[in-house]
C-alpha cells in the first residue's frame, strides 16, 4: 500500500507543476485607465506598459503586445497564459496588436510607451464608434515573448486597462467670496453624473478679458470648496468648477458664478492699520540670547567643578 | 485578617520613607506639557476690539516641551537649569473693507485665512523641592518654582500662506507649580523603570504661568505676553 501511495506522489507531483499556469505581470503608467482624452487619438496620448515575463530572464527574442476584450487564456501545450491575437468574430472577440515588435533584451523585465488609443480601436467592433461618450470596457492586455526564429510565445505577462468613458456629475457654485489676489469657492458635486468624482478643479476667466486674458486653473482640489489664486485685484471674473472622474474624464462646468479679488488685511496689516507699534524683524532686547548662553555657561561651570 | 490590623500595618508601610528604595543617580528632568496662551497683543490699543480679538479672537494651545540638568541636589530637592520650546498657532480670517448701505465703510471676515504661529524658547532655571515626595509615599507631591528668559520667535501667515511679517520678542516668565509623584500608584513597577531606562520618577504636573514678553517694555515691540496668567500641565520624567 505504501509503495502504491508513493508511485501516486511521484506521478501527481509533476503533473501538478505541469499544470499550472504561468504568466507575468504588466504595470501601467501613469494608470490603468483610459478616458475621453486618451481615447481619442488625435490626442495622441501614451501609456508606459511595464512588465516582467514569467521567466526569470529571457533569451534573444522578440515581444509582441496584443490587447484583447477576452481574458487570457493558457496555452494548451505550453501552459503559458495567452491574449487572442485577432478577433475571433463567432464568440464576439475584439482584439489585435497594439505597435511594432519589440526587440526583447537579457533581462525579463521590458518597458515600452505605446499609444493609449490603439488599444481602444483594437478592442472595438469593426465599424463602431470607439470613444462613445459613456461606454466602458475591460481591455485584457498581454505581452507575448518569442525567442528567435520561432512562432510560438514561451512566456508571457497580463494586466487590464479600464476603458471609462462615463462623466461626473456637473457641479453646483453656491458661494465665491473675495480674497487677496484670489477667490475663494464653495460648490456642491451636483447630482447624476454616471462616474463618480475624483477631483475638482477651479478655473476662472475675467468678465472682460482685456483686463486679463489669462484662463486661471486651480491645482487638484478633493473636497468641494477651493481657492483659486493668481488672479488680479479689482477685476471681476466669471468662475467655474469642473469635476473629474477617476479617468480624468471632466463633467460639465458648473454654471459661471462672478467674483472680485480684493485686497485683505491679514492679522499683521491688520495689526498695523489699526496703528501697531511692533517693527517686525529679529527683537530689539538681546536678553533672549542671553539667557540661552547663560544656561550654557552654568552646564559648562557644572561639568568642570566634576 | 480584622480590618484594623491590615490598616494599621497599611499606615505603617505607607509611613515607611520612600528613600529606603535604591534609586539611579539624579541627572536632570524632561517634561511635555501643554497649556492655554492668549498673546495680549491688545493691550497696547485703546480701542476695542484690537486686532488680535477681531482677527483671532481669543486663547489657543501652546505645546512646550523642555529638559532640565540638575546643577545642585541634596535630600530637600534640586536646582535644575534647563531649556524649553514649544509651539503656538492661532487661526482666523483676514478682513476686508466692506461698504455699508449708509455709505460708510467696515472691515468684515474674509474667506482668506492668517495665522499668528509662535516658537517660544526659554532658558530657565527650577527650584525643586521634592522632599515630602521622596520622603513619605502619602503625601506624593512635589513643588517648584521656576524662572526663565523667554525668546518668542514669531511669524504671521497671510492667505496663501506666504510669511506677512516675521520677528522674534524677548521677555521673562515666572511659574510655579505642583507635581503628583505618580510612582505612589505601583511603586514596584516605578523601581523596574527605573533600574530599565534610569527613570528615577514620573510626575504629573500642573503649574501657574506669568510671562512678560514686550522687548523689556520697548516702545517698538508688541507684547506677547500672557493675558493673565496661563495654566498649564503635563508629565514629567526625573532622571
Amino acid at each position: 500500500m505504501r509503495r502504491a501511495l508513493l508511485l501516486l506522489l511521484a506521478l501527481a507531483v509533476p503533473a501538478l507543476v505541469h499544470a499550472q499556469t504561468t504568466a507575468g505581470t504588466i504595470t501601467f503608467v501613469p494608470d490603468a485607465n483610459i478616458g475621453l482624452v486618451e481615447c481619442n487619438p488625435a490626442n495622441g496620448e501614451t501609456i508606459d506598459v511595464r512588465w516582467s515575463v514569467s521567466s526569470t530572464s529571457v533569451g534573444p527574442g522578440t515581444y509582441r503586445v496584443y490587447a484583447s476584450t477576452r481574458a487570457p487564456t493558457a496555452d494548451t501545450t505550453t501552459n503559458v497564459k495567452l491574449c487572442d491575437t485577432g478577433n475571433v468574430v463567432a464568440d464576439g472577440v475584439w482584439a489585435g496588436k497594439i505597435g511594432s515588435d519589440i526587440t526583447a533584451t537579457s533581462s525579463a523585465s521590458q518597458s515600452a510607451n505605446l499609444l493609449a488609443s490603439a488599444f481602444v480601436t483594437a478592442t472595438a467592433a469593426p465599424g463602431s464608434d470607439t470613444c462613445t461618450e459613456g461606454l466602458t470596457r475591460t481591455i485584457y492586455v498581454c505581452v507575448h515573448f518569442f525567442p528567435l526564429n520561432q512562432s510560438t510565445p514561451t512566456a508571457s505577462a497580463t494586466g487590464q486597462l479600464q476603458l471609462d468613458l462615463t462623466r461626473p456629475a456637473k457641479p453646483t457654485i453656491t458661494g465665491v467670496s473675495p480674497g487677496e489676489e484670489a477667490l475663494r469657492v464653495d460648490w456642491d458635486e451636483g447630482t447624476g453624473g454616471a462616474a463618480d468624482t475624483t477631483y475638482y478643479r477651479i478655473q476662472a476667466t475675467a468678465t472682460d478679458t482685456a483686463q486679463d486674458a489669462a484662463t486661471h486653473t486651480s491645482g487638484k482640489i478633493t473636497g468641494t470648496s477651493g481657492r483659486i489664486e493668481g488672479l488680479r485685484t479689482g477685476v471681476e471674473y466669471q468662475v467655474t468648477v469642473i469635476a473629474f472622474s477617476s479617468a480624468d474624464n471632466a463633467s460639465e462646468p458648473s454654471d459661471p458664478k462672478p467674483g472680485t479679488p480684493v485686497p485683505v488685511l491679514d492679522f499683521w496689516e491688520g495689526y498695523e492699520a489699526t496703528g501697531g507699534r511692533e517693527q517686525g524683524g529679529c527683537a530689539s532686547g538681546p536678553a533672549g540670547a542671553a539667557g540661552l548662553l547663560g544656561a550654557a555657561l552654568a552646564l559648562a561651570l557644572h561639568r568642570r567643578r566634576k | 485578617m480584622n480590618a484594623k490590623v491590615f490598616l494599621a500595618i497599611a499606615a505603617v508601610a505607607l509611613a515607611l520613607p520612600a528613600s529606603a528604595q535604591v534609586r539611579s543617580g539624579r541627572w536632570g528632568s524632561f517634561e511635555i506639557g501643554a497649556g492655554k496662551y492668549e498673546p495680549d497683543v491688545d493691550a497696547e490699543f485703546a480701542t476695542r476690539p484690537g486686532p488680535y480679538e477681531q482677527i483671532l479672537g481669543g486663547s489657543g494651545w501652546m505645546f512646550r516641551v523642555g529638559a532640565s540638568k540638575a546643577i545642585l541636589t541634596n535630600d530637600l530637592g534640586a536646582i535644575e537649569v534647563g531649556f524649553r520650546t514649544g509651539y503656538f498657532r492661532k487661526n482666523g480670517n483676514g478682513l476686508i473693507q466692506q461698504t455699508n448701505p449708509d455709505g460708510s465703510t467696515s472691515l468684515v471676515p474674509s474667506g482668506d485665512k492668517t495665522a499668528l504661529s509662535i516658537v517660544p524658547t526659554s532658558a530657565t532655571v527650577t527650584l525643586r523641592f521634592d522632599w515630602l515626595a521622596e520622603r513619605y509615599r502619602f503625601v506624593p507631591l512635589s513643588f517648584y518654582g521656576r524662572a526663565a528668559l523667554e525668546r518668542y520667535n514669531w511669524w504671521v501667515t497671510d492667505g496663501q500662506g506666504d510669511w506677512s511679517q516675521k520677528g522674534g520678542t524677548n521677555g521673562w516668565s515666572v511659574t510655579g507649580g505642583a507635581a503628583l509623584l505618580l510612582d505612589a500608584i505601583d511603586p514596584g513597577r516605578a523601581r523596574e523603570l527605573d533600574n530599565d531606562t534610569g527613570v528615577n520618577h514620573t510626575y504629573l504636573f500642573f503649574d501657574v504661568t506669568h510671562a512678560q514678553v514686550d522687548d523689556f517694555g520697548s516702545s517698538k515691540s508688541w507684547d506677547l505676553s500672557t493675558k493673565g496668567v496661563s495654566l498649564q500641565g503635563g508629565l514629567m520624567l526625573v532622571f
